[in-house]
């Protein structure tokens, strides 16, 4: 079932993605091509301009578009569809959960090339670029590789926990029935004064524990990863157990 | 064993029953009729039976498994407003259904739109009101399933397309399934019905046959329903 499930949601999200990641690369060119043999005053405006907007616009729609097929799938105008359908509650968490990486995976990269062509034989470019490779180098030391083999894996679970921490809103929200969104909201200002709350006491007492340095980044990143578990089986039990739609 | 069984079912949204205690067995083969005033419980009961709310207390069972996507497998729902995303096309939601319910059967479904004069290209949204329905319930009663649920089939349509919509249900389901349907127009339905169900104030007020109905209290379901819910 979980093929047939992530076939569909691909076949009915594509062509709003391909779209927005065609317009990525195709807005730098437009300006490129209209700004080539003007002054070079315009060019300075509107070419870096293009670069930080661009690339942030099509990650935020990204992310945008993905909360917004989550909540019509699960709450919204395609529930009736979507919990009909004889699938697990998991599987249809979980195809989401591939395409939210998918799309964001992909953002990223069209927001990189948008905005390496936006910058193209433009001189600030290179300067980038340097400034970029030496702070790599600087990060990735080969001293300490379990560092950098866990901050790789962070990096590669992030989108990962972010759809977690997205599922779970949603799912708070269904239990508060017709005002989901004022539960989707408490949530979100719930969870940030926890994780507030638990960094501030677990940087307090890290020494006490014997967390200092690195291993107290470890500990973070199991955190992390039980939490976004612990928000993968609430969606799950909400919308198997408690499932309401109005 | 029951098609579908309800032992105390209830279901409270806050503090208000919307359903309260509804014990009921629905054998196989029946088309029951489902009526009630509106906000007596009725879709709340399709919506239970079709896995889209849960029960407060007490339990449902069809063909004695819990709901779940087996349940779902062998339940066909037409819900009271439209389930087709807008901008899907006719022939994206026919795959869709074909991919999801081995029950479903594609050529009756292309069969029953082509009558209809539905074009498989057309998205669901440039279909008017009345066809969106007829659409829907095409979808619905091209599945093999054990027990269809038709919320309001024929509520928002004009009278030829109620006609339609009846001949549909009642040529398309088999005598090993069950039909409920909810509706308040029991006039236009009443013979098609084998049993009804009233619900009044979220209670179950009766469960007979039409034939009983007619025998004992000497008028038609309908005349009858309208003296149960006299304001």
């Amino acid at each position: 079932m979980l093929g047939k499930v992530i076939k569909n949601d691909f076949k009915s999200q594509w062509k709003q993605f391909a779209l927005l990641f065609f317009s990525s690369l195709l807005i730098p060119v437009v300006i490129y091509l209209s700004t080539i043999k003007a002054d070079e005053n315009l060019q300075t405006v509107l070419r870096p301009m293009s670069a930080s907007l661009v690339p942030m616009t099509v990650t935020l729609m990204t992310f945008v578009w993905q909360v917004a097929i989550f909540g019509n799938d699960f709450n919204g105008k395609n529930a009736y569809l979507f919990h009909t359908i004889p699938v697990k509650m998991r599987t249809l968490i979980f195809s989401k959960c591939v395409f939210f990486y998918f799309w964001t995976l992909l953002s990223f990269i069209f927001a990189l090339l948008s905005v390496c062509l936006s910058l193209m034989d433009f001189t600030p470019f290179e300067e980038i670029s340097s400034f970029l490779v030496r702070n790599w180098n600087e990060l990735i030391t080969p001293d300490d590789y379990i560092f950098t083999v866990v901050t790789i894996i962070r990096a590669i679970f992030a989108p990962v926990c972010l759809f977690a921490f997205i599922c779970a809103a949603s799912a708070f929200g269904h239990l508060f029935g017709t005002r989901r969104v004022i539960g989707e909201i408490l949530f979100v200002a719930g969870m940030f004064l926890l994780a507030g709350i638990y960094l501030g006491t677990a940087v307090a007492e890290a020494s006490n524990l014997g967390l200092s340095g690195n291993t107290f980044y470890y500990f973070d990143c199991a955190v992390s990863l039980g939490v976004a578990i612990g928000f993968f089986i609430f969606t799950d039990w909400v919308y198997t157990k408690k499932i309401n739609i109005l | 064993m029951a098609l579908l069984e309800t032992k105390f079912l209830s279901k409270q949204y806050g503090k208000k029953f919307a359903l309260q205690d509804i014990n009921l067995n629905i054998e196989s083969g029946k088309i029951i009729g489902l009526c009630g005033p509106n906000g007596s419980g009725k879709t709340t009961l399709i919506k239970l039976a079709a896995g889209i709310l849960t029960p407060t207390s007490g339990n449902l069972t069809i063909g004695g498994t819990e709901i779940g996507p087996e349940t779902k497998a062998v339940v066909s729902y037409l819900p009271d407003k439209p389930f087709v995303p807008e901008f899907m096309k006719i022939k994206d939601i026919i795959a869709f259904f074909k991919e999801f319910y081995a029950d479903f059967d594609i050529n009756a479904a292309n069969e029953m739109l082509t009558r209809l004069d539905i074009d498989g290209n057309e998205t669901f949204k440039t279909l008017s009101k009345g066809t969106q329905e007829k659409a829907q319930l095409v979808l619905v009663m091209s599945r093999k399933a054990k027990l269809y649920l038709l919320d309001e089939p024929i509520g928002g349509v004009d009278p030829a397309a109620r006609d339609y919509i009846l001949n549909t249900i009642i040529s398309n389901y088999n005598a090993d399934s069950s039909v409920i349907i909810s509706t308040h127009l029991i006039a236009d339905i009443e013979n098609t019905l084998d049993e009804v169900i009233f619900i009044k104030y979220g209670k179950l007020f009766l469960h007979s046959t039409s034939d009983d109905i007619r025998e004992t209290h000497g008028m038609s379901v309908d005349a009858y329903f309208r003296e149960v819910f006299k304001c």
